[in-house]
């Protein structure tokens, strides 16, 4: 078992290859080796670090990612955003919360959260109109009328799709 | 906590799953966005892509930062490209045809049935340039099947002044009458031979010479081709007609001026039941004296699947 503190003080005890899911935990327990030590999170708060551990916990025994694997080749490739079931139904939460989590996975290094976190803004953007993105995300329109007039004619070729 | 908020490495993970035309969107909300969107050379690549109604290329090993810079260097030259008249010309054409026939520069030209005169149309640069057909001289009745390449000066109609031998024999052959198709690449001029009425089907062959010296550089026997393609002035690609993959050939040169890479380039490789039924190459427009070599904007059709694929470079 490892015992992790988070930012609000709070500990979570948890199986070794269910935090080990996360690459910062796992590099850590190997440089400090056999210990019963905690592992302060000042990053995560107790209400992110359980849902994370929730996601570790239903991923446990799964290949973890290779380091770096195929980066070059995913970048210009056709991303599909599809999620499974159960990661669907875990990350439907508050946007708050989504960017918790999205942040508290790249922090901890766990790849496989952090693009289910990614795609699911992602959905959300897709298909919405700038204003409906503005409006769902809180984003102030900073642009002036002809900065915007600019940009749509910059983009036209994109009209007819 | 707002979505801008997110730190933007990881705005960017999340900007990369959208499609080009989500992200012209996405740039119209917020000028954060818009200048992450702008500095982005992964986004920036795909929406060029898009505009440009091509694809990438996996195989190509060149950073996107270069496919970028291409992309656009060739998508800018096409848009500078601006005819100053278009004309539909008709002419009746006076003589029977054979299969020899080439559009270039500054010509149209069709052989005669009797593949002993070519027959040529200048192509007008004013409007009222004239349109009529000309001539080249009568060749002369060869004394075998023989093939034989002449070469001549265009505008003149006389040897050409940089070719060592006015006259190439390429090949006797107990077939007369071949298909004949003829590129001329910088240095090189690329002969393929097609023997179609014979049943003996005998195979195509390839040619390629370096026309100033008249060295024969390559020969290939191959199997039938429908169509072939020069992708670079070193290389030479023939579409079989039946299913399969291409064949590329490299030209023999001293001091190759592209890398392998070009080869991948093109290696799409074909799907079962589908095959090349036509390659085209246009040459890139923009000023020549700037960029000597070629940069093609590349489409194969394929007979079954109807699908062009456009291979830039």
């Amino acid at each position: 078992m490892v015992l992790l503190v988070t930012s609000d003080n709070e500990q979570f005890n948890a199986d070794k290859d269910v935090v080990e899911r996360s690459v910062l935990i796992k590099n850590m327990l190997e440089d400090v080796g056999e210990s019963d030590q905690p592992i302060p999170l000042p990053n995560v708060s107790s209400s992110v670090l359980k849902k994370v551990l929730e996601y570790c916990e239903h991923h446990r025994g799964e290949p973890l990612p290779s380091a770096d694997a195929d980066q070059s080749q995913d970048e210009t490739r056709k991303r599909t955003t599809d999620i499974s079931e159960w990661d669907q139904k875990f990350i439907t939460v508050d946007q708050e919360m989504l960017f918790e989590i999205i942040l508290a996975a790249n922090y901890l290094d766990i790849k496989s959260l952090l693009d289910v976190g990614c795609k699911t803004v992602a959905n959300m953007i897709k298909g919405k109109t700038p204003e409906e993105i503005r409006k769902l995300f809180n984003i102030v329109n900073d642009f002036t009328p002809e900065e915007e007039a600019q940009i749509k004619k910059e983009n036209e070729w994109a009209e007819d799709r | 906590m707002n979505l801008l908020q997110l730190p933007p490495e990881i705005l960017l993970c999340v900007l990369e799953y959208l499609s080009p035309h989500n992200l012209v969107l996405c740039q119209l909300t917020n000028r954060q966005l818009r200048t992450l969107i702008h500095n982005s050379v992964v986004l920036q690549y795909n929406m060029a892509l898009a505009v440009a109604r091509a694809e990438d290329n996996p195989y190509s090993s060149a950073p996107l930062s270069k496919k970028l810079e291409h992309l656009r260097v060739s998508e800018d030259a096409w848009s500078m490209l601006k005819p100053k008249f278009k004309v539909e010309i008709l002419v009746p054409v006076p003589h029977q045809t054979s299969g020899i026939y080439d559009l270039t520069g500054g010509a149209y030209l069709l052989g005669s049935i009797d593949q002993r005169a070519i027959h040529y149309i200048k192509l007008p640069r004013k409007l009222d340039d004239d349109t009529s057909w000309r001539h080249q001289r009568e060749l002369t009745e060869p004394a075998s099947y023989g093939i034989e390449l002449t070469l001549r000066e265009f505008s003149s109609g006389q040897r050409h002044p940089q070719a060592k031998e006015e006259r190439i024999l390429v090949m006797t052959s107990l077939f007369k009458k071949p298909a004949i198709s003829i590129e001329i690449v910088g240095d090189h001029i690329f002969l393929i031979l097609t023997f179609h009425d014979y049943p003996e089907k005998p195979d195509d062959q390839v040619f390629i010479y370096e026309w100033w010296s008249s060295i024969l550089k390559a020969v290939h026997l191959t199997f039938p081709i429908s169509t072939a393609i020069l992708t670079s002035p070193e290389l030479f690609h023939a579409m079989p007609h039946v299913q399969g993959t291409h064949l590329p050939l490299r030209i023999p040169c001293p001091t190759p001026k592209h890398p392998h890479e070009l080869l991948r380039d093109l290696m799409h490789p074909v799907e079962a039941n589908s095959r090349y039924t036509n390659a085209h190459s246009e040459t890139f427009p923009a000023n020549s004296q700037r960029r000597p070599l070629i940069s093609q904007r590349l489409m194969l059709s394929r007979a079954q699947s109807h699908r062009n694929i456009i291979a830039h470079r």
